[in-house]
């Protein structure tokens, strides 16, 4: 039991209850968003318990599974479910003006901005292989912490910006979001060829950092895929609409 | 449903483009790039940017595949997916990305060559004619998917 067990079943539960609410009072709200978030919830438990993170500690490989998952596959869970969405059906209605309020401020429009999360999100990573501050991490428990909380709300921000579901007002346009999307992924791909050929961060063994490497841009590339076919998605159901003939709407 | 939605020839010959480009790519970048390792998609000095440029290839494949495929999947959904045009459209985007890998990229640009040896005419006729053919295959293809589509209207 830590602090992530702590604050990711905390979250699972509340999402669990808003989706029972809902239920009772006959909303429905689907069962795969639930079923999404609360895997991704558990996942983030797993990896980030003391057994497994003693293991990312000492292997590198370890560090780049916790890495994946903390980082990427888990934020994609819990920002599919669209958390926001579901909150705001369980309250009443004046949360939704302060929701949209709040996501329309100034700070909160830059932070969310696609751009910043790229940065923050492959910006932090290229400080952490790339310099010094891999191995600073591993003498610092503190630093470790907060590079752990860093990937996953950085990860969430960036997965949330990109295709997120919740609703965000005057959202940056489909191609700024792909476009950022797509170097982000041309910059997750180089960083892994170079941490495999140049051997970073040089202060593990060769063979471990190539096996993290190699994991980073297989795994990484399919998160990433599933973002670009989310997107993607989005633009051709609005391009090619179902025509009415089909189906008798009234 | 009474009358079945209108083809849209357009949009079944990008996507399936699109996934011939990715295709044809994926098989150029998986096996000469990194199975084989003959080349790099720009050959300098720098290994760091040779890597980098790899990386690029590569994420550019996998977007086309992604995207002809998020609007070939819409099509078959909408019923609107032009019958005959997706095998076309594939070899089409197969024949013509090889043969601009070939001739732009290798020759115009120079950025790499297929294989460093001191023999390259081989490979380059290989490369080529092999660009050629799946473009007259393709064409062969789209000619057909016409003609039916023709013969069907009327």
């Amino acid at each position: 039991m830590n602090g992530f067990t702590l604050v990711f079943s905390l979250l699972a539960a509340l999402y669990s209850w808003g989706w029972w609410r809902q239920q009772k009072q006959c909303r429905r709200w689907p069962l795969w968003r639930l079923a999404i978030f609360c895997l991704a919830a558990l996942a983030l438990m797993i990896v980030l318990s003391p057994p497994l993170l003693q293991w990312a500690h000492h292997d590198f490989r370890g560090h780049m599974v916790v890495h994946l998952i903390a980082g990427m596959i888990a934020p994609l869970g819990l920002v599919m479910a669209a958390p926001v969405s579901l909150a705001l059906k369980n309250v009443p209605t004046c949360w939704g003006q302060r929701w949209v309020k709040f996501v329309s401020l100034t700070p909160a429009r830059l932070l969310s901005h696609p751009l910043t999360a790229m940065v923050l999100n492959i910006g932090g990573m290229y400080a952490l292989y790339m310099t010094d501050l891999y191995a600073y991490m591993l003498h610092s428990p503190g630093i470790a912490l907060l590079i752990h909380w860093h990937f996953i709300i950085a990860g969430c921000l960036f997965t949330w910006s990109i295709a997120g579901p919740d609703p965000a007002p005057r959202r940056p346009s489909l191609v700024l979001r792909f476009g950022v999307l797509f170097l982000s992924m041309v910059t997750h791909a180089t960083l892994a060829k170079w941490m495999y050929q140049f051997h970073l961060p040089s202060s593990m063994p060769i063979e471990e950092v190539q096996q993290g490497a190699e994991l980073m841009f297989y795994i990484g590339e399919l998160v990433e895929v599933v973002l670009v076919y989310l997107l993607v998605r989005k633009w051709v159901c609005s391009r090619y609409p179902i025509l009415e003939n089909s189906k008798v709407v009234d | 449903m009474k009358n079945p939605a209108q083809p849209r020839i357009g949009a079944t010959l990008l996507a399936a483009t699109l996934l011939g480009i990715g295709f044809m790519a994926a098989i150029d970048e998986i096996i000469f790039h990194q199975v084989l390792g003959w080349h790099h998609f720009v050959e300098t000095d720098s290994s760091a940017l040779a890597l980098a440029s790899d990386g690029l290839l590569h994420t550019l494949e996998l977007v086309f595949l992604v995207i002809g495929a998020a609007i070939m999947l819409r099509l078959n959904e909408t019923g609107e997916r032009a019958k005959g045009y997706r095998s076309a459209g594939f070899l089409l985007g197969m024949g013509g990305f090889q043969l601009f890998d070939g001739i732009v990229i290798h020759k115009i640009f120079g950025l790499h060559q297929i294989r460093y040896v001191a023999d390259l005419l081989f490979y380059d006729l290989a490369w080529n004619a092999t660009g050629l053919l799946l473009l007259l295959i393709g064409y062969g293809l789209l000619r057909r998917a016409k003609r039916d589509l023709a013969l069907n209207q009327q």
